[in-house]
């Protein structure tokens, strides 16, 4: 068979397209580790033991032997208003490729294992900012038409896909429970969105002061050098969880009108189950596993404890 | 076949004839569970099949650049045949989609050929409304994002799953989408701008592209009675007569998935102020519906979606 696939001449068709189609210069694919720098698209690949799976990020930052990064999805048609598609002459990739606001985190710089692109800084820093909620004008042309994951049943489909994927790449970089922490407390008294400075989060939470409930504040974006050290569960974040749990909860709180036992570890209400991905140097990182009743088919709504919630789940 | 045997005809011409015999062997299989009354024509797959190889290979491998993505990201041989079916399917959800689309293309032309739409030659053939000035440009991105935005939350006829061409907007709700974005748009509204807002509305994969095998979603809407009828009609009335046009246009916004992000910045306010705002007007949704059950508030949502997207307040 193989002699036989190696005789035959190919189609003219296949030869007119390669033709149609010649290679992009793809820049530099260099796959020296010790090249990878921020603003780089390199592909990682999982080590957990497991059969590997190998996904594009976008480097955020290094730090030691960690690298943050943003994880970058090649299927675009999902892109909404809040995502960004990083068009192929924007970073010499051949192909496009879509980053998501939630999806990042930690992986090992060993993970890494050849470039596929890079962005300019100015871009990335766009790109920074547009993952702690600004929203830049450099960006504007680069955001989807698509559904956001409250509108649509199949989106919410493709992001629990791609949350799973990255956190078997999270899940290589070695954040095991940090044993001198025991079991963390996941108890959740303050969930910090909508602008709250770290003042007034703690303001609030005095304000409900509960020796049972852990200090916590839902951060957005990625996580900054200075939550280290801190006795601070983070969760990771309103954007990843969705604004409308999160708006939900930060309502409950002002209003009063609510415990916040919905965003418990490994619970489950209103069908949104959060569980701990990786515990280290005192932030404890969650993601969503799941959520949404697919009953309500068409429109972002659901209900906290009697109140109406809606809302585009990435800020 | 092993998967360095595929990365090395990649290295030394990118798609050669190995590639080409996996395209067919996956495309063979994928097939198997779709419909050829829905996504080859009517034709049989054995005389469709090498016309969506030569589509997947030509427009999502080379002209996509697919191919090297999978390369780039295959771990193994297994990943790789795994990939290359996402890619098929991929496609065949593209071309469904596409159907749809001039489908609904069509009929909108036909729609705007009536009152009250008014037909201008800038330079293509585009639409407008009476009395109103438009920039004789093409809308930017952003544009026609706020415009598929507004639209969004318009009801769609859920498809049974077996049709080729979903009819997608009852005709009352395609005319009042149209109504809606020639409105809102600030120039003139192209096929090209309407064929863009479609794509944006409608995902590229439907479920049951994703598992040919599940049971179409959705079924029969919910039945309402007459006095549950009135209930969410009157809700709605008086919502919309307690909100005021900042709130109205906050509370359109959000219900068609406007990020609180986007809404201060098109506000011109802060994001904390803008949630602020955002917790009042759930606060009286809250007040106003309290007495209602779940099902019925829904639909009290939605019809407060569809008023408030169509302009139809009162």
């Amino acid at each position: 068979v193989t002699s036989h696939i190696e005789q035959a001449p190919l189609p003219e068709w296949l030869s007119s397209a390669l033709t149609a189609s010649p290679p992009s210069s793809s820049g530099d694919r260099t796959s020296d580790v010790t090249d990878l720098q921020v603003g780089d698209l390199w592909v990682f690949e999982s080590c957990d033991g497991q059969p590997p799976i190998r996904r594009i990020a976008l480097v955020l930052d290094t730090d030691g032997a960690q690298v943050h990064v943003a994880l970058a999805s090649a299927e675009v048609a999902w892109a909404s208003a809040n995502d960004i598609i990083l068009p192929t002459d924007l970073t010499g990739c051949p192909y496009e490729l879509m980053i998501q606001p939630g999806v990042h985190g930690r992986v090992w710089w060993r993970q890494a294992s050849h470039r596929v692109g890079i962005v300019n800084d100015d871009h990335l820093d766009a790109i920074l900012d547009f993952l702690w909620d600004e929203r830049p004008t450099e960006l504007e042309d680069l955001r989807g038409l698509g559904p956001t994951s409250s509108q649509d049943e199949s989106r919410i489909e493709f992001e629990r896909h791609e949350l799973e994927a990255f956190r078997r790449l999270e899940v290589a970089a070695g954040n095991e429970p940090d044993e001198s922490y025991g079991t963390p407390l996941i108890d959740v008294s303050i969930l910090r969105s909508s602008g709250l400075t770290e003042e007034e989060a703690r303001d609030l939470a005095a304000a409900f002061d509960r020796p049972d409930i852990t200090f916590c504040v839902g951060l957005q974006g990625p996580p900054r050098p200075s939550d280290n050290g801190h006795r601070l569960v983070q969760l990771f974040g309103p954007d990843i969880i969705g604004w409308r749990l999160a708006e939900a909860a930060e309502h409950a709180l002002l209003s009063k009108t609510a415990e916040l036992h919905v965003l418990t570890s490994g619970s489950t209400a209103e069908n949104v189950v959060i569980a701990p991905t990786s515990f280290m140097g005192g932030v404890v990182y969650y993601h969503a596993l799941g959520r949404r009743d697919s009953s309500t088919d068409d429109f972002p709504l659901g209900f906290l404890d009697g109140i109406p919630v809606m809302g585009g789940d990435r800020g | 076949m092993t998967l360095e045997q595929l990365r090395d005809e990649y290295r030394t011409e990118r798609i050669g004839l190995r590639w080409l015999a996996e395209v067919r062997s996956v495309a063979r299989s994928v097939t198997s569970s779709y419909s050829p009354e829905i996504y080859a024509d009517g034709l049989s797959w054995q005389s469709a099949l090498e016309d969506l190889v030569q589509e997947v290979v030509t427009e999502r491998l080379l002209r996509e650049g697919q191919a090297a993505y999978l390369i780039d990201v295959a771990a193994t041989y297994d990943d790789f045949r795994r990939l290359l079916a996402r890619q098929i399917r991929l496609t065949l959800a593209r071309q469904r989609r596409r159907t749809i689309v001039d489908q609904l293309l069509s009929r909108s032309r036909r729609l705007l050929g009536s009152d009250p739409f008014i037909l201008v030659e800038a330079p293509t053939a585009a639409w407008t409304l009476p009395g109103t000035q438009r920039e004789l440009r093409a809308p930017t991105p952003r544009e026609l994002r706020q415009a598929c935005d507004a639209v969004r939350v318009f009801p769609r006829v859920i498809g049974r799953g077996y049709e080729r061409a979903s009819t997608v907007y009852r005709t009352k709700d395609l005319r009042a989408l149209l109504e809606v974005v020639v409105r809102d748009l600030p120039t003139p509204v192209r096929l090209k701008d309407l064929d863009a807002i479609f794509c944006g509305l409608l995902t590229p994969l439907l479920p049951s592209d994703l598992d040919p095998g599940a049971p179409p979603p959705g079924g029969a809407p919910a039945f309402l009675s007459p006095e549950d009828d009135y209930r969410v009609e009157s809700t709605v009335n008086e919502l919309l007569s307690t909100l005021s046009d900042d709130q109205s246009a906050l509370l359109r916004a959000k219900l068609n998935g406007v990020s609180d992000s986007d809404i201060a910045a098109n506000l011109g306010l802060s994001r904390p102020t803008a949630a602020k705002r955002k917790t009042e007007v759930m606060r009286v949704l809250s007040e106003r519906m309290s007495d209602l059950p779940q099902d019925l508030a829904a639909r009290v949502v939605a019809e407060l979606g569809v008023r408030l997207s169509a302009g139809t307040t009162s």
